[in-house]
């Protein structure tokens, strides 16, 4: 009980205080040094536990792993992201991660911008964000940071996919070696997608580094109604800090949209012990129920126009 | 793996504090009163488990005396899942005691505080004067 309780303390701690601090003291401990073949494969690891007191076919958000916070589930296997992961915002046991720099807008971009309202500045009444009126996919990057409450890792000998529990979207990142495609939005060439095209590489054995292009324009880089052009550059780390723990950051190059280069943020994202996920999806007949039903009746933000579900022509959405 | 529910019991309570977000802090406070209003043996008409936002439907007769069908919005099914809501928590032609933050324009629509069943089981939506966790500026 009394562990118990210094855990919680200490999460009270990690979760208000210095949650990235204490995760990167683990980092910074020399986690990697010294792991065994034997460490790095844990058979065991998959194998199914009859005796673990929680339904097999049920997510525990807030279940965290053994040994949190004060320990860290071992060394990271090698070159591996595989797994179940609680999110941001899915558990108690997810610390926040660092916050995103404060992007510089181009003029192009503040016009953009200024045209979008957000549900938080004009309430779901009154915005005109393509997610909060239709349900529409996020894309990439937005789908990594917002709602990404949990999601799963796959790995295959050629690529790795991150498949998502909002929506179940899923992504792929290839790593075979081919060079990311510079034709994108040309005839003849490939089409911007919600996801783009992603490539990536091991830095070393616990750092994943993605490289993304190609992402449709009209998508808001943000719930904050961003914007990014056709031309956008991602670079996206993943670093396995222990086997319960990786954190993300992504970072925009976008000299249409942004003066300079900046980061998005880091979300850290924490081992599900018993892998299993739940089901979340916006589904967007549910999206005009709640609309007409409630969030229109209740109205915009004072001084804010509000938006009808059924005549936002389409050409305006995200735009 | 008893260590696991255990600490994970601990964690519940010093998650959902750390959680805690306002109620708004998704659509802002600008549509809803500050202050919510209680309407008392109210009848439940309908019960939407969805996203991006459960629904409750009740009738009930508020303290002018008028009665309506109040509709009522709650946070996302994961979110509210954390607070111990479920697909199956209320069915229509429950009797319940209900708080809400009622709209502002007087339509009868509002956004759910916290809920009393028959049986004396509160379920509650997050209070707004807890406190805000540190977010990313893009995550909400």
């Amino acid at each position: 009980m009394r562990k118990m309780l210094m855990s919680a303390g200490v999460s009270l701690v990690a979760i208000f205080a210095c949650s990235g601090v204490v995760v990167a003291q683990v980092a910074d401990d020399g986690i990697g040094l010294g792991r065994t073949p034997a460490e790095q494969e844990d058979p065991e690891k998959w194998k199914y536990d009859p005796d673990m007191e929680r339904d097999p076919w049920k997510y525990y958000a807030t279940d965290v792993p053994p040994g949190f916070p004060d320990g860290d589930g071992g060394p990271a296997p090698v070159r591996s992201l595989t797994g179940t992961w609680h999110g941001p915002r899915a558990s108690p046991g997810v610390p926040d991660g660092r916050r995103g720099d404060r992007p510089q807008l181009t003029a192009l971009a503040e016009q953009i911008r200024s045209e979008r309202k957000t549900i938080r500045d004009a309430g779901p009444g009154g915005t005109n964000d393509p997610y909060g009126r239709y349900c529409d996919p996020f894309g990439y990057p937005r789908n990594m940071y917002q709602q990404n409450r949990a999601m799963q890792v796959a790995e295959m000998p050629d690529r790795i996919v991150f498949l998502l529990q909002h929506g179940y979207w899923w992504r792929e990142v290839w790593l075979d070696g081919r060079e990311l495609p510079t034709n994108v939005g040309v005839r003849g060439g490939v089409d911007p997608t919600f996801n783009g095209y992603s490539v990536g590489h091991w830095e070393d054995d616990d750092t994943l580094v993605i490289e993304t292009v190609g992402v449709r324009d009209d998508k808001w880089l943000s719930g904050d109604g961003l914007p990014h052009s056709m031309n956008a550059r991602f670079t996206e780390r993943w670093n396995r800090i222990d086997r319960n723990t990786m954190v993300m950051e992504i970072w925009v190059d976008d000299p249409t949209m942004y003066t300079e280069r900046f980061s998005m943020g880091q979300s850290y994202f924490r081992w599900v012990p018993n892998q299993q996920l739940n089901e979340y999806v916006c589904v967007p007949s549910e999206v005009q129920k709640y609309l007409s039903e409630q969030a229109d009746l209740a109205g915009s933000t004072e001084g804010m126009e509000s938006q009808s579900l059924r005549t936002l022509p389409f050409e305006e959405r995200g735009q | 793996m008893k260590t696991v529910k255990a600490r994970s019991f601990a964690m519940v309570v010093v998650g959902l504090l750390a959680m805690g977000s306002s109620p708004f802090a998704h659509h802002g406070d600008a549509a809803y009163e500050p202050e919510p209003i209680e309407l008392k043996g109210a009848v439940v008409t309908e019960y939407s488990w969805m996203n991006p936002h459960s629904l409750i439907k009740v009738r009930a007769t508020d303290a002018k005396g008028e009665t309506r069908e109040w509709t009522m919005e709650m946070g996302s099914t994961p979110s509210m899942s954390l607070l111990g809501f479920s697909k199956f928590t209320m069915k229509p032609g429950e009797v319940v005691d209900v708080w809400l933050y009622p709209t502002k324009n007087g339509t009868p629509v509002g956004r759910m505080h916290r809920i009393v069943f028959s049986d004396g089981t509160e379920l509650r939506d997050l209070d707004p004067t807890e406190p805000r966790p540190a977010t990313a500026d893009f995550q909400e």
